[in-house]
């Protein structure tokens, strides 16, 4: 195996593959940093490229401009409050506050490495444990799954302030969103009206650009407009410090760990990642109350989740051949266009490209960092564009991102329904983040639900017979009411009061 | 307006061309083809497969670049060429019976009618796949175990219910005279979901394509119980089809594409001409052979009462099942 | 300590319009088409139902408010007259008092208008438009420099997407020229 990896290096490092690295990992971010780009439609738009390409110069270009684009979509959280991907929702918490306090770069920076460890941990296990451990997707059943969401689900309590009313309503508002379209267990559509823009549901890309990008740029032209605008503090170093990285670094591990155990999960993996160790986060870190007011560490955690994620949801499709979310899938059209079968054979039968691509992983990781080196320099400086140039320019490519989805003007019309909304939501402080995470969870949620009681035949009980659903299950109840028991705590009440002031 | 520019164009070009009559037609400019499903997904391979051999054989001079517009199971691409596209020379679409489904199902005003169906390049077969160390042997086993109970068997496929893996099921059930309505359906997001579960033993059979299942099959994870086709799979002759072990069922998956509407005759008969060439070339064969592609094709009038005839016939199927009323 | 801010009748007007909401999607539950399904499992038409019911009853929680009767019959008991809320200063008109002046009118329209109208009019004209507006609504008066950085910024976003990344950009009204 060692030889077949560093025959695998060797075709990596050879010059022109790493000049190919190097420029997708750059195209990658600079396209990913687009707001409502993010990595599938990055892919997307490359995939005609690979064409022209030798498999393992293609595979390398594939992976490093994911690599690029996933760290890309982070960069528009921190600075300019817009998730790229849902994956980075979480990280617009402390990232674009971190931003305004002029910490943009350390900010940037701990992604870039967060990302960096993550990446490189997946691709560990990959490379030394990949197959023994890709098996424990197959024991995820409809059963699992719904648990899971359950569980995920279960995270809004963490999210919100005290003000538990508005996180109902805006998760309920959310799952309601994401009933819209054709429902694929019984094939009826709903709440559609006769739209076929409508049949397959409103993309998280409407939402974010509505609800971030619409709302961002208004409430700042409102500022501008008022003269209330908070001055960015200038930034006084582009580069974290020793001592930041330490702080971050027990963060950086738990989100690493976790982003990888329910990243090998088909499905909303990288998301729902982000959200349960952030949550995860809050209840074992030292000083929570830190969380959401601009602490490195609520950059760092989420960053490496979904990186982690994002690798471990190669695991599966590289060992067993089941694809994972979201861009695996384009991975695996790109694979099948390459004349690569996806199975449990691929080792065997393409050997030599699979363990390139695995050697282009490490690659990729590493040129991303490096490559920040300079880039987190430049785009720090993005915050300093002012306002009424940058903002307008958002606008008009947050536009672009939503109509490349399908071409469709209901789409642009959603999008500035979802930014109406969000703009009263955010003034009136409404979270916006337990309506994401029912928008992305709400339909599987309820497929797995259906799904498994097909399977049992309209039992209840099957998610109580499944080991692993009840101890989801048990570990969501725990979640949700352990609060209510710790509430005197003092720390509890002290992380509560700061979330209520963010 | 368009279409006088363009008959104007195509006499002016024909005018100098005129010793060469054959040729009194040829697309300039750039190609599109557009590829109503999200990239990676069969309507994306079956455009990006054509555009590279047409670019790489020359038979298309210019480029062509593949769109994707996903959407209700090709609603949004046929509601999107049928009212922006009219009359666009340069443009394909990739088809397959899933639109037939979304055609027969209502979900789209519009039908193979309003468009104009090219040609079916390939042709892909289904089948059932249960694990290696399943206690369905033969398609027998099967058969006798839902003839038992229907209930005691459950399939997943990649498709909801009145789509094309559910189908699979449905005429199977119906060709061995169990009610359709009775079988244990579990639909999962695209047939690597559906494999996924099949292999974790949440399903017993899953209804698939061949391409889904061939890198499990060579692995010997998978076992396929029968091909859904009167002939055998060219790549897997091992697996014996329904026909051969009494269970009538002849469901092909073809793949194609169709043109907007208001096409002009000599731009349409270029584009047949241009894609029977296509099939016949080596680097087509080539590639067919690694999608696991049938070379069963149909083009122009054949195609287009092809995909109408059985548009009609599975708006009956579905009418019988209970899906339209 | 917060009942003035909750007592608002904002809050009043928000459960009521939850409430509007819960109703026209509940209502929209009827139409869901009654395809088969296994029996004895949930159909198309569970999961939206119960969604419903809790955004209604959330509504209806805002709409009532009985936090708010609760505290304020406290602090009734306990003698301290609650809060009310201060009204509106007389004179003002209603946009004022809805917290809307000309700019945010302005902005919205703006934005939406780009929406709205940028699949017909064509990307080049609309994305120009709402660049010259925008940045003049952001508080830039010198015109040379709004006009330029918009003709500007419409042609690099345009030319690097088409050209770029491939994505099919509306032309719009300035359709003629692709001939």
């Amino acid at each position: 195996m060692f030889e077949q990896l560093l025959n695998g290096f060797a075709t990596a490092l050879l010059p022109l593959n790493l000049l190919i690295a190097l420029a997708g990992c750059l195209v990658g971010t600079l396209i990913g940093v687009l707001p409502g780009l993010g990595p599938t439609a990055t892919l997307a738009m490359l995939i005609p490229l690979v064409f022209s390409m030798p498999p393992a110069t293609a595979l390398i270009m594939l992976t490093s401009v994911y690599y690029g684009s996933m760290y890309g979509g982070s960069t528009t959280s921190i600075l300019v409050n817009i998730p790229g991907e849902s994956a980075s929702v979480i990280t617009t918490i402390d990232g674009h506050k971190m931003a305004m306090q002029g910490r943009a770069g350390p900010a940037l920076a701990i992604a870039a490495i967060g990302s960096f460890i993550a990446g490189t941990f997946a691709v560990l296990m990959l490379t030394f444990v990949g197959a023994p451990i890709a098996r424990y997707a197959l024991l995820f059943g409809p059963a699992e799954f719904f648990a899971l969401m359950v569980f995920g689900l279960c995270t809004v309590a963490s999210l919100t302030g005290t003000n538990v009313a508005k996180s109902i309503i805006s998760t309920c508002f959310g799952l309601m969103v994401a009933t819209v379209g054709i429902d694929l267990v019984s094939g009826a559509a709903r709440f559609t009206f006769g739209n076929p823009f409508l049949q397959d549901g409103v993309d998280f890309v409407v939402v974010a650009i509505g609800m971030f990008a619409l709302t961002e740029v208004v409430i700042t032209a409102r500022e501008v407009h008022a003269g209330t605008r908070a001055e960015i503090v200038k930034a006084d170093k582009v580069w974290v410090s020793w001592s930041e990285f330490l702080y971050s670094l027990p963060s950086i591990i738990r989100g690493t760990v976790f982003g990888f155990i329910i990243g090998m999960l088909p499905g909303a993996g990288a998301t729902l990642s982000t959200f349960i160790t952030y949550n995860l986060e809050k209840r074992v870190c030292s000083h929570p109350e830190r969380l959401g007011t601009g602490d490195i560490r609520g950059v760092a955690n989420p960053e490496s989740a979904n990186n982690a994620a994002s690798g471990a949801s190669l695991v599966p499709l590289l060992t067993l051949g089941l694809p994972g979310g979201g861009a695996t899938a384009v991975m695996l059209g790109a694979l099948m266009m390459l004349d690569i079968t996806p199975g449990p054979l691929m080792f065997e039968k393409h050997g030599a490209v699979v363990w390139t691509l695995i050697a282009s992983m490490y690659v990729g990781n590493t040129m991303l960092l490096l490559l920040n080196w300079p880039l987190v320099n430049i785009f720090a400086r993005v915050m300093r564009i002012p306002a009424k140039f940058l903002m307008p320019t958002v606008l008009v490519i947050s536009t672009i991102g939503v109509w490349s989805l399908s071409y469709s003007a209901v789409d642009l019309v959603l999008t500035g329904a979802a930014g109406l909304l969000g703009y009263y939501m955010r003034i009136h402080k409404y979270p916006v983040e337990p309506l994401i995470l029912g928008l992305i969870l709400g339909g599987r949620l309820e497929q797995a639900y259906r799904q498994a009681l097909i399977i049992s035949k309209g039992s209840n009980m099957i998610f109580l017979e499944k080991p692993i659903s009840l101890g989801l299950l048990v570990c969501a109840a725990l979640f949700l009411f352990l609060p209510m028991l710790l509430k005197r705590s003092k720390q509890f009440v002290a992380a509560q009061e700061s979330a209520e002031v963010a | 307006m368009k279409k006088i520019g363009l008959l104007v164009a195509g006499l002016a070009l024909a005018g100098p061309l005129a010793i060469v009559p054959a040729a009194a037609w040829e697309p300039n400019g750039q190609g599109e083809c557009i590829a109503p499903s999200n990239p990676g997904g069969g309507w994306d391979i079956t455009c990006r497969t054509a555009a590279s051999v047409l670019q790489k054989t020359g038979a298309f001079k210019g480029s062509i670049y593949v769109t994707n517009m996903p959407g209700g199971s090709g609603a949004v691409g046929i509601a999107n060429v049928v009212t922006k596209r009219k009359g666009d020379t340069n443009l394909i679409v990739s088809a397959s019976p899933a639109l037939t489904f979304t055609v027969a199902l209502q979900r789209t005003p519009y039908t193979y009618k309003e468009v104009m169906p090219l040609a079916q390049v390939g042709a892909e077969y289904g089948g059932f796949f249960v694990t290696a160390d399943s206690k369905f042997k033969t398609l027998a086993d099967l058969i006798a175990a839902m003839k038992a109970d229907p209930k005691s068997v459950s399939f997943s496929g990649g498709s909801a219910p009145g789509g094309q893996d559910h189908m699979k099921v449905a005429l199977f059930a119906k060709a061995i005279g169990v009610e359709p309505t009775k079988v244990v359906y579990v639909p999962f997001q695209g047939g690597g979901e559906a494999l996924t579960s099949m292999l974790g033993g949440h399903t017993m059979v899953a209804a698939l394509d061949i391409s889904e299942a061939t890198g499990q099959l060579e692995a010997g994870k998978i076992r396929g119980l029968a091909i859904l086709s009167d002939k055998r799979s060219s790549k897997f002759p091992d697996i014996p089809t329904a026909t051969e072990q009494g269970a009538p069922v002849d469901y092909v998956i073809w793949r194609g594409y169709y043109m907007a509407p208001g096409v002009s005759k000599e731009a349409y008969d270029w584009w047949v001409g241009t894609m029977k060439a296509m099939v016949n070339t080596p680097e087509w064969a080539a590639e067919r052979e690694k999608l696991g592609w049938e070379p069963v094709t149909r083009f122009g009038d054949d195609f287009v009462k092809h995909v109408n005839d059985e548009a009609v016939r599975y708006r009956l199927l579905l009418k019988e099942l209970g899906f339209v009323k | 300590m917060d009942i003035a801010k909750t007592t608002s009748p904002r809050t009043r007007i928000e459960g009521f319009v939850i409430l509007l909401v819960a109703g026209g999607y509940l209502w929209e539950t009827f139409n869901i088409p009654d395809f088969y399904q296994l029996p004895d499992t949930p159909g198309p038409t569970t999961f939206p139902e119960l969604l419903g019911i809790v955004f209604a009853a959330m509504g209806l929680w805002l709409l009532l408010s009985p936090g708010d009767i609760i505290a304020r019959l406290r602090a009734r008991r306990d003698g301290t007259s609650p809060a009310a809320t201060a009204p509106a200063a007389p004179g003002e008109n209603l946009f004022a008092r809805l917290g809307l002046d000309w700019h945010f009118v302005a902005l919205w329209i703006v934005v939406l208008g780009y929406l709205w109208f940028m699949p017909d009019l064509g990307f080049p004209v609309a994305t120009f438009i709402l660049l010259v507006l925008f940045t003049a609504l952001l508080g830039e008066t010198r015109w040379h420099i709004v006009l330029s950085l918009a003709l500007a910024v419409t042609i690099v976003v345009y030319v690097s997407f088409k050209y770029g990344l491939n994505v099919r950009l509306p032309l719009g009204i300035l359709e003629f020229l692709r001939f």
